[in-house]
């Protein structure tokens, strides 16, 4: 019931807006991310696609809890315009506007095809409407947004829209809503700017109802208790007054963090107005988040001579370190410019620091950048590449697709120094060490293994000490213990969750990754789930299945969470594996991720091709993956009645796809069913 | 009924709120048993300016000379034992008059319904809901007298925090 029913299917191209109901995808994939994924897998888009090409499919996915008191997320869902095999990438959203999505009556919106010019969609209930954008085009995010909501004549609109990146194609461009809401890192703003589409604008003021107010009002207050006198309260109280602001400093305290391009790992002892906390001091104005969270995780500031705005997550880790600047001024002027623009701040960063990396070794000079020496720090240096690579202008185009591509075009061997994997820069805050190397991998990966617990742990419990009265070591000893009682629940294991336990760490990652999936697929928030056992770890999947079975009046159980969960994602790893032979894409680990750290308290630390095959290996096997094709077993698809999948795969020679086995010779390739369904 | 001295009433603070509209959301359901902002009766209205978005909650004041009790052609706005003006669902016949006259906008229109809501303070529950999940504190419930100690005391807060950084 807390479904809000529908999904709306909207083509730009033949501007045509039709309505189906959700429900035959909820028994087998729940909600969220699963159903959505299995939307896109239903849409039969060729593995060869390009992310840019309007056959691409765009789906904002909400899930049963999301626009409860339980739920307020979507993802938003597409082939990456950003990934070497042009494989399905997802991110996260929050805000206010899935929410809305839902209060509108619509679970999913899944979007085809290329409008003639430019668009953007308004949603008011029922009534939805393709609407000119063309006065729209080249504005910022903001400026996109206070037009829209004057025009539809409703400061309450809900919107995401892309900015000058985006539309421009740039293949780190994100789709933002309200000041600090974004999809990042897999560059969705491209695919919307591939279809002319400006703006997802929502509007709704149906109700959702709930199957048993009763029961989900009991887990609301069980929740509510969790954040404020239960063992969530530490986190939920430093989110809430900080966010993860300090957090990622830490990470800069504890040797996490890169200095420069991942060349060292110590960063240089910061003065007082280096430190994030003297820029909250300062320019801290108010706290905002998601709909109907306590928690409000956001921060919002407004600096003089630059101006207000919002940040959440990844945008603190974006030109600081790794660009070697310190003042945080600075870092301001550079991320509302990211976010003015709708571009991905770690892809631009990681773009920067590799230049100046590639400046100071003499391997480019001012020449290659039109004029502008990419020196460590330089503030021209960074307002200029973000801007250039925004509007593709001069040395901007040859960066604007991703650093792969851009290493191949500046050649010299820069490829060398570019870390990376599959085209996307590898985050600076919190370079994985050891067990989550798998990341290199295994497609698709989610945060357990770019924010393993084994690292992040270190910018965690120095976090937790002044708020509890004790010395680190203690709260090192407490936290562990957190950690290690949820990996023992979950594996039988208490150390299978430490990054040097590469026999283990597969088995924490797959239980993990698919709590994390519980959350993706109802809309609750993952940061209050227990996928984070060091901020105290609560809501697991029991919980959201509880949740949805009071929301839904469906009998939600965890193993079937689970079983949506491995469904989607044998989908998504076959999906990824048929566009990685269709283009012949060979995965390549950056050379520099196979040094080991030069210093700081992880020196020596590294990943070994042998320990990093062990994990993915054992991953695989967990999974019910071929190591050889990369593909599911029959066995595991039919045992998850993806019997059709299995059939279309089978016969399938490592190096083939269903269409080139088709054009093969009829003694090398068995009849199959034509398509993907 | 006398005037509102012990009466409690619902006390918002415009520095602590963050807009999360978890009263909106808690309201609706206590109510309406559903989640819609459109059908709370306290409402969070957003504006953002220069990026930086601000949020005033707005909701019954419950005057202590109502207009929208004085406006109604049916007598279907009430005073309780507390001082609570109530509508009567099966009076109100939905002509909007009381939303027009109230100072601040806090009256609603039921879509389904077409009569007028409005907070009751959460009659016959133990507090008000908004009050009771309000992380930050921006809503207190508070006797009328306290009311403005209670807000003199949270905006001196500033002050109080300079003077301890004068003292160490």
């Amino acid at each position: 019931m807390s479904n809000a029913g529908t999904i709306l299917r909207v083509d730009l191209t033949e501007g045509r807006i039709e309505k189906e109901p959700t429900s035959s995808y909820v028994r087998d994939y729940i909600g969220g991310l699963s159903i959505g994924t299995k939307i896109f897998w239903d849409g039969g888009v060729p593995p060869e696609t390009a992310g840019t090409d309007p056959k691409n499919m765009l789906i904002f996915s909400t899930g049963p809890l999301t626009g409860t008191l339980l739920g307020n997320k979507c993802v938003v869902i597409a082939k990456s315009p950003l990934f070497t095999n042009k494989t399905i990438g997802n991110a996260g959203m929050g805000g206010h506007f899935p929410s809305e999505m839902k209060f509108a009556g619509y679970d999913h919106i899944v979007i085809t095809g290329k409008a003639e010019g430019p668009v953007y969609l308004f949603i008011n209930n029922e009534e939805v409407e393709i609407k000119d954008a063309k006065h729209l085009w080249g504005l910022d995010v903001y400026e996109t947004q206070t037009r829209i909501r004057e025009e539809v004549k409703d400061p309450d609109a809900q919107i995401a829209c892309i900015g000058p990146a985006g539309e421009n194609l740039v293949a780190y461009s994100l789709v933002l809503h309200d000041i600090e809401n974004t999809a990042s890192r897999v560059g969705h703003g491209a695919v919307m700017g591939s279809k002319n589409l400006k703006a997802v604008a929502v509007r709704g003021t149906k109700g959702l109802k709930v199957a048993d107010p009763e029961a989900f009002m009991a887990l609301w207050k069980q929740c509510y208790e969790y954040y404020t006198t239960g063992k969530g309260r530490i986190i939920s109280k430093l989110l809430n007054r900080e966010g993860v602001a300090v957090h990622y400093d830490h990470y800069m305290d504890k040797d996490m963090a890169v200095w420069g391009n991942f060349d060292s790992f110590v960063v240089p002892p910061r003065k007082k107005e280096e430190q994030i906390s003297d820029f909250l001091n300062k320019y801290l104005v108010g706290h905002i988040g998601c709909a109907f969270c306590p928690v409000q995780c956001h921060q919002v500031f407004d600096v003089d001579g630059i101006g207000g705005g919002g940040a959440t997550c990844m945008l603190y880790t974006g030109f600081r370190w790794a660009i070697k600047n310190k003042d945080l001024k600075f870092w301001w002027r550079c991320s509302q410019l990211c976010q003015r623009y709708g571009m991905e701040i770690v892809a631009a960063t990681g773009m920067t620091a590799w230049l100046m990396d590639l400046y100071e070794k003499g391997i480019i000079t001012a020449a290659d950048t039109d004029g502008v020496p990419m020196e460590w720090g330089s503030e021209e240096a960074c307002l200029t590449v973000i801007e250039k690579i925004a509007r593709r202008e001069g040395f901007g185009e040859l960066l604007a697709d991703g650093i792969v591509p851009a290493a191949h075009r500046i050649g010299r061997g820069s490829i060398e120094y570019a870390v990376q994997y599959r085209n996307m820069n590898v985050h600076p805050g919190f370079a994985p060490i050891e067990g989550s190397a798998g990341i290199h991998i295994i497609p698709g990966a989610s945060d357990v293994w770019v924010h393993p617990p084994g690292g992040d742990i270190h910018a965690v419990y120095p976090w937790y000490a002044p708020e509890w009265g004790v010395s680190e070591e203690e709260a090192k000893k407490i936290v562990y213990e957190w950690v290690s009682e949820f990996a023992e629940k979950t594996t039988g294991d208490r150390d299978s969750w430490r990054e040097e336990n590469y026999e283990k760490y597969a088995d924490y990652a797959v239980v993990n990754e698919s709590a994390i999936s519980a959350c993706d697929i109802s809309g609750h928030c993952d940061w209050l789930s227990d996928r984070i056992p060091q901020a105290g770890g609560w809501w697991g999947p029991e919980d959201i299945a509880r949740a949805i079975s009071a929301a839904t009046g469906m009998n939600c159980t965890a193993e079937m969470l689970q079983d949506a969960h491995r469904r989607r994602r044998l989908l998504e790893l076959t999906y990824c594996e048929l566009c990685s032979r269709a283009l012949g894409e060979k995965e390549e680990i950056s050379l520099k991720m196979l040094q080991p750290r030069p210093d700081g308290q992880f020196k020596g630390s590294f990943f070994s091709i042998g320990k990093i095959q062990q994990v993915v290996s054992r991953y695989y096997e967990l999974m019910g993956i071929d190591p050889v094709t990369h593909l599911p077993s029959r066995k595991e698809l039919e045992r998850l009645g993806l019997k059709d999948v299995a059939d279309m795969l089978g016969g399938l020679q490592p190096e083939q796809t269903p269409a080139s086995a088709e054009e093969a010779p009829p003694e090398e390739s068995p009849k199959r069913k034509k398509g993907g369904k | 009924m006398e005037g509102g001295k012990s009466m409690k009433r619902i006390v918002w603070d415009p520095a602590k709120c963050n807009g999360c509209r978890v009263c909106e959301a808690i309201c609706s359901f206590v109510k309406e048993g559903e989640f819609n902002p459109v059908k709370s009766r306290g409402k969070v209205v957003r504006t953002v300016e220069r990026q930086i978005p601000f949020s005033v909650w707005v909701s019954c004041l419950q005057c202590e000379e109502a207009f929208c009790k004085a406006i109604c052609p049916t007598g279907a706005i009430s005073e309780n034992d507390a001082g609570v003006k109530i509508v009567n669902e099966e009076k109100c016949i939905g002509c909007k008059m009381c939303m027009i006259v109230c100072p601040v906008g806090a009256i609603a229109l039921d879509p389904e319904r077409g009569i007028a809501i409005k907070c009751d303070q959460c009659k016959g529950l133990e507090e008000p809901q908004c009050v009771k999940y309000c992380y930050p504190g921006a809503l207190q419930y508070l006797p009328s007298e306290r009311i403005g100690i209670a807000l003199a005391r949270a905006k001196s807060e500033k002050f109080l925090e300079m003077a301890k950084k004068e003292v160490t």
